[in-house]
């Protein structure tokens, strides 16, 4: 069988898939989907991009590196929103291996891929297999949709948004600078766009200002430092994606192979790297009542 | 530096100013591994990079970079400094340089004496030889190994929950008369919700030491202390959230600090940081030098522990003027600590770069230490491990594949299909050795073992 993928995502992560995917004989045509543009953020990692491809989308650039260079595989580079492919497209694919950071899109494809199974009775059952890092940590979840637990039967898993302080607090005491960027570029100065150059100098300024005023140090304050606060920016290094990206492949492999037993077999792993290293697996069992793949949900 | 912000969150300009500086060996075959260690390392900001190529036959599947050089210059803002030579020629040399890399990379390394010839090097040139790490990989399977040849500090273990000196038994000075000014029982409700409850918490210990208990306090003793002076401002002082964090975190009041193990076993053998010329990593010399220098302070102060008060204080609820004053109280003994030490650096005729000093300062509970093996770089060789013995004969072809397969019916399959498996071990072992270079984040110590059927690793000390 001639082994047909889809990659969600070309960032860090797609990257890393696309290469080692490449490097595969059995996998003889790759679809990577993505709809955003390499910026020099991202060059610390993704490296199939190169300066002069700034401003590029990243799907087309990454296929065009893969096609030019490893001819007898086929890589199709879609410049889209995943979300708004149809299910025809998706059922299309031996497996679906994502490297995306945000969560609706994962839930959009999970949720398509279980209903692909369960409406066919089981004669579809694409394995999905999804990667995520955060800084020097990183998880990969396997799912087999309809046998093993789902990516929503665990969203309760995923941490709330934390540390979230009271708007009193920014209003009218604020205490360090993180609560003044808040402030400024939520309440004061809505309007600022944190794309523009031009706007992100004037909040960086107006944060001087508010600083200043409450007698709180601006020592952190940069631009780099206010983008970090407002989109919550994600550390990311070449070394955990490589990690986490090869440990989605493997689970691929092993699959594709025969080498696991898809029923019994942990299906999720964790990787932490900051003391010492280490990988930790377990089984993740479905929920009962999950809204997306049990037959009567709550 | 923008092409760095995503890492620069994980080890600030300081570790990367390092990575920028570090030379890297990588030593092994022309195999995946040594792409994707060097692929992984580049991209991090290695810009200098030596392959010493070893002649041997190693199976593994196809690569992905045509030319290393010409490959990875591109990954990197720098002009990347790469140099390729014969590991046999080198090894014949015997005045080759070893000791200028921050850290030597074996990757695959397909003959036994390669391994023994290089462990004499490192036995020759004692601590003047620069951290190894040693890795391979058997289709689902491998090993990395980091055998170091002096003790490794780590600056900033960067722990998931900071834990903060906020000194709640031992207020100084400054702190005390803060804290005095705050008379509870003339306030009103408005007043006291704008409180930090640190100094709530030294309020209720300097009662509790007034009363005469001497002993141990007790977190419990602590709440009781608590609700009574809260209740002196009235019942609805008891709702507000300063008063709801001080009784969550008076366990902080009780909690005895100095309880780091591994560096005061260290420090009770240690005497001298001797030589700056003797260590390979000027690094380790300067945080020992300073860990040294806290030694004789204390000393001097009648041996009662001394360490420098990092000025982090963490977010709590008060008002503006409440925290910012508190904040100004904690960095100005921090910064009395750190001048302190600088002074007994001055007396002891020792020197230490600013940046670490005030890394150091800074963040002096992350200091963490790794020491180098009691074993060489042969001492894999001496294990009880089945799965490592089984992986040293196929990485030395002591028995053929198809032999140690009998045994253990993965280990030696799949080898045309573990470009993944490679690719993981490329980013785990150039993750260790940015650990090394960074001195932030704590390297593994001494064996990691990889079981990529069962997606799980586990940690052996050789």
């Amino acid at each position: 069988m001639d082994c047909k993928i889809l990659i969600l995502g070309a960032g860090g992560l797609g990257c890393e898939i696309l290469k080692n995917l490449a490097m595969l004989n059995f996998v003889k045509q790759i679809h990577i989907v993505d709809m955003d543009t390499i910026e020099l953020t991202n060059l610390n990692r993704q490296f199939l991009f190169h300066d002069a491809d700034i401003g590029k989308p990243k799907a087309q650039v990454a296929a065009h590196y893969i096609n030019s260079r490893f001819p007898q595989l086929q890589v199709v580079p879609l410049v889209r929103d995943l979300t708004t492919l149809h299910s025809s497209f998706y059922k299309g694919f031996h497996f679906i291996i994502s490297g995306l950071d945000a969560i609706e899109p994962r839930r959009f494809v999970n949720e398509t891929l279980v209903k692909l199974t369960m409406k066919s009775n089981y004669e579809i059952c694409i394995p999905f297999i999804d990667g995520g890092t955060e800084g020097l940590k990183g998880h990969v979840k396997t799912i087999i949709p309809g046998i093993t637990a789902c990516w929503e039967c665990s969203i309760d898993t995923l941490p709330s948004q934390q540390d979230t302080v009271p708007m009193c607090t920014i209003a009218n005491n604020p205490r360090c600078i993180e609560h003044v960027v808040e402030y400024v570029s939520t309440i004061q100065h809505p309007e600022l766009d944190i794309e523009s150059q031009a706007d992100v100098q004037t909040l960086l300024e107006k944060c001087y200002e508010r600083a200043t005023r409450f007698s709180i140090s601006t020592e952190k304050l940069s631009t780099s430092f206010i983008l970090g606060v407002i989109k919550s920016i994600i550390p990311s290094v070449s070394t955990t994606n490589a990690m986490v990206a090869a440990t989605c492949c493997s689970q691929m492999v092993k699959i594709y192979k025969d080498l696991v037993d898809l029923e019994n077999d942990d299906n999720f792993t964790l990787i932490n790297c900051s003391e010492g290293c280490f990988m930790y697996s377990f089984k993740f069992e479905r929920l009962p009542g999950c809204p997306v793949c049990s037959s009567n949900p709550d | 530096m923008e092409r760095y912000d995503r890492q620069l969150r994980l080890w600030g300009a300081l570790g990367q100013d390092n990575l920028d500086q570090a030379r890297v060996c990588v030593l092994g075959p022309a195999t995946p591994l040594l792409q994707e260690v060097s692929k992984n390392l580049v991209l991090a900001g290695i810009s200098s990079l030596t392959w010493l190529k070893e002649k041997s036959a190693v199976q593994s599947g196809p690569l992905f970079l045509a030319d290393l050089k010409r490959d990875l210059e591109p990954l990197t803002s720098k002009q990347l400094e790469y140099e390729e030579n014969g590991l046999e020629e080198i090894l014949m040399h015997s005045h080759y340089d070893w000791s200028h890399f921050s850290v030597i990379i074996l990757t695959c390394i397909g003959k036994q004496t390669t391994l023994v010839d290089l462990n004499e090097v490192r036995r020759r040139m004692e601590t003047k030889f620069p951290p190894v790490l040693n890795t391979s990989v058997s289709g689902f399977y491998g090993y990395m190994h980091l055998v170091l040849s002096e003790t490794h500090f780590v600056l900033q273990s960067h722990p998931d929950n900071k834990k903060y000196d906020l000194r709640l038994q031992q207020p100084w000075p400054e702190l005390v008369d803060y804290v005095d000014t705050f008379d509870i029982s003339k306030m009103d409700v408005v007043a006291f919700s704008g409180i930090p409850y640190i100094i709530l918490l030294i309020k209720c210990i300097a009662i509790l030491r007034k009363s005469g208990s001497e002993k141990k306090i007790t977190s419990g003793q602590v709440r009781e202390a608590l609700d009574q002076v809260c209740l002196s401002v009235g019942e609805n002082a008891l709702y507000e959230s300063n008063y709801v964090e001080a009784r969550r975190y008076a366990y902080l009041a009780c909690s005895q600090d100095g309880c780091r193990k591994e560096l005061d076993d260290l420090l009770r053998t240690v005497e001298t940081s001797g030589d700056a010329h003797d260590w390979h990593d000027f690094y380790n010399y300067e945080i020992l030098t300073l860990l040294l220098v806290l030694k004789v302070i204390s000393k001097g102060n009648k041996n009662s522990a001394f360490e420098p008060l990092t000025s982090a204080l963490p977010d709590m609820e008060s008002t503006t003027e409440n925290y910012i004053k508190l904040k100004t109280l904690y960095e100005a003994k921090a910064e009395l600590d750190k001048s302190c030490i600088q002074q007994s650096l001055i007396c002891g005729k020792k020197t230490v770069s600013k940046d670490v000093l005030n890394a150091f300062c800074s963040h002096f509970g992350e200091i963490r230490t790794v020491l180098p093996p009691k074993d060489d770089l042969l001492g894999i060789f001496n294990t009880s491990c089945s799965l490592l013995s089984a992986l040293l004969m196929i990485q030395f072809q002591e028995e053929s594949i198809a032999t140690v397969a009998l045994k253990n019916e993965f280990i030696g399959l799949h080898l045309d299909c573990n470009y993944p498996v490679m690719a993981f071990f490329g980013g785990a072992v150039a993750q260790e050795a940015i650990k090394l270079i960074t001195h932030h984040y704590v390297p593994i110590d001494d064996l990691f073992l990889y079981n990529g059927i069962d997606n799980s690793s586990a940690i052996y000390k050789i």
